[in-house]
């Protein structure tokens, strides 16, 4: 009994000190010889003898350790639904003392699923932490090999479902596991026989040779979008006596206005095109058309959509929930 | 260890030829430190059989010798070099019957630690454990014939 008490208590130490290295990578390198060599000089005096060293040598074992953060303040990230590329970003670094390879992985959890989740990393020594194009795409299984002490930043890159609505949120969990035989179903301080740097043992001071981190997804309302208009007058056309007369403004022209609503960003909601006509035309029936995004032809807007109310002299035309892209109504009046 | 004693051996043989009268052989030996607590909650120092050696893990070393000649052996001096990677443990070097002493410049001069000094940043300062690069053990007593004894000390991997 009093043997097993004492393998306890060690494994605890070792457990207990390990966990106290866990910030910092740690000293020597797996698999280096720490050799000691002494030797004897001895007498009698007058026949000094000097013996050639005699040594002990041993080899470093291997710590295997590693530390995921994720980066972003207050591990949330806020999107709109249907955004392209939202990125979370998180760092990994090798705290052991051996060379080790982690198998990167992530998981969503929450009211949506993130879609085409990639993993890229690039080195944090001639990285800039932020996404832009330069890293490198991780294939899932492949493994990413550190150094001791070396450090990568990891972007999860994803698209949020347009069906997102406001208030949902998604949390990533980003794993990184070591690929040493055994690692990934280890409780700290186990050991590896065998299976470290060199052959040498390894010694597990993460449990399961894993480190994780999460980032959520907050949908926000989308950003008002921004919305330009122009109005503007197609042709002018008037029948005097029979003959076309073209551009002069005269009672009885027919003036053919056009206005066009563009959407630069986000979505106008219910875009809804109202045109006041001046007092002194009057709007032709049947005359009113809508085109979006330049193409398709003008077509006769569905009545359910709009038209002409004769009481207000306005025309109105309601495109409904609006992406980025043109929306144009035409309509002809003629001048009293 | 035991391809250790055989060149421990072969040198044995090769000393004995040049000097027929003493003859010391030497035996180093690593083991891991190993703070065990007992029962009753107090400490103490187990010298293991080295497994699973770790950055920041202790290690002792045990160099034995004994007089395998034909007359006592004098004036034996034991030399041993901090292996690189390690740090020295203040205060863990021991020997019955010996006077220990260190060296801050790879062996040249030794002194007691009281009097290592060494120069950091154009000062003179007080050595610590861990500018130590070397340790030494002088018997003040010869080993007689057959006679054995040990020095140790111990050291952290960096």
């Amino acid at each position: 009994m009093k043997h097993m008490l004492s393998a306890l208590t060690l494994s605890l130490g070792l457990a207990a000190s390990l966990a106290a290295t866990s910030t910092h990578a740690i000293g020597t390198n797996a698999g280096t010889e720490i050799i000691n060599s002494a030797t004897v000089t001895y007498g009698p005096s007058n026949n000094q003898t000097v013996s050639d060293p005699v040594t002990a040598t041993f080899k470093v074992d291997e710590v295997i350790n590693v530390n995921v953060t994720a980066l972003d303040s207050g591990k949330n990230v806020d999107v709109n639904a249907g955004d392209q590329a939202s990125v979370q970003a998180y760092s990994i670094s090798n705290l052991g003392n051996g060379n080790e390879i982690f198998d990167l992985k992530q998981t969503p959890t929450g009211d949506f699923t993130p879609e085409s989740t990639s993993i890229y990393y690039e080195a944090v020594i001639g990285g800039n932490g932020t996404f832009d194009g330069g890293e490198d795409i991780y294939t899932s299984g492949s493994g990413l090999a550190l150094d001791p002490d070396q450090e990568y930043y990891i972007y999860l890159v994803s698209n949020i479902p347009a069906t997102a609505n406001v208030g949902d949120t998604s949390t990533l969990t980003f794993d990184a596991i070591s690929q040493t035989d055994g690692a990934s179903t280890t409780t700290v301080g186990g050991i590896l026989a065998g299976k470290g740097t060199d052959g040498t043992d390894a010694v597990v001071a993460v449990l399961n040779g894993t480190a994780s981190d999460a980032t959520t997804f907050t949908v926000k309302a989308a950003p008002s979008a921004v919305v330009t208009i122009d109005k503007s007058i197609v042709s002018v056309i008037a029948d005097v006596n029979g003959t076309q007369v073209i551009g002069q403004y005269i009672p009885g022209a027919t003036v053919k206005y056009s206005v066009l609503v563009t959407v630069t960003s986000g979505t106008a909601e219910s875009l809804e095109i109202i045109d006041a006509l001046p007092a002194d035309v009057t709007f032709v029936a049947n005359t009113l058309v809508q085109q979006i995004d330049g193409t398709g032809g003008y077509i006769t807007v569905p009545p359910a959509n709009g038209g002409y109310d004769s009481n207000t002299h306005k025309v109105s035309v309601n495109f409904g929930d609006s992406a980025v892209g043109t929306y144009e109504i035409q309509l002809d009046a003629t001048i009293n | 260890m035991k391809t250790l004693i055989k060149s421990l051996t072969a040198i044995a043989l090769l000393i004995s030829s040049i000097n027929a009268w003493s003859e010391v052989e030497l035996k180093n030996e690593a083991f891991k430190v190993v703070t065990i607590t007992s029962e009753n909650g107090a400490k103490s120092e187990q010298w293991q059989t080295p497994d699973k050696m770790l950055p920041g893990d202790k290690v002792g070393y045990q160099i034995s010798f004994n007089n395998t000649g034909k007359e006592s052996a004098t004036d034996i001096v034991i030399a041993n070099p901090i292996p690189d990677n390690t740090v020295y443990v203040a205060g863990s070097a021991k020997g019955l019957n010996t006077d220990i002493a260190f060296s801050t410049d790879g062996g040249k001069t030794y002194a007691q630690p009281s009097k290592l000094f060494i120069e950091k940043n154009g000062e003179r300062v007080q050595a610590t454990a861990a500018d130590y690069t070397n340790v030494r053990w002088t018997l003040n007593k010869p080993l007689a014939v057959g006679a054995d004894s040990s020095v140790q000390y111990a050291v952290l991997i960096k």
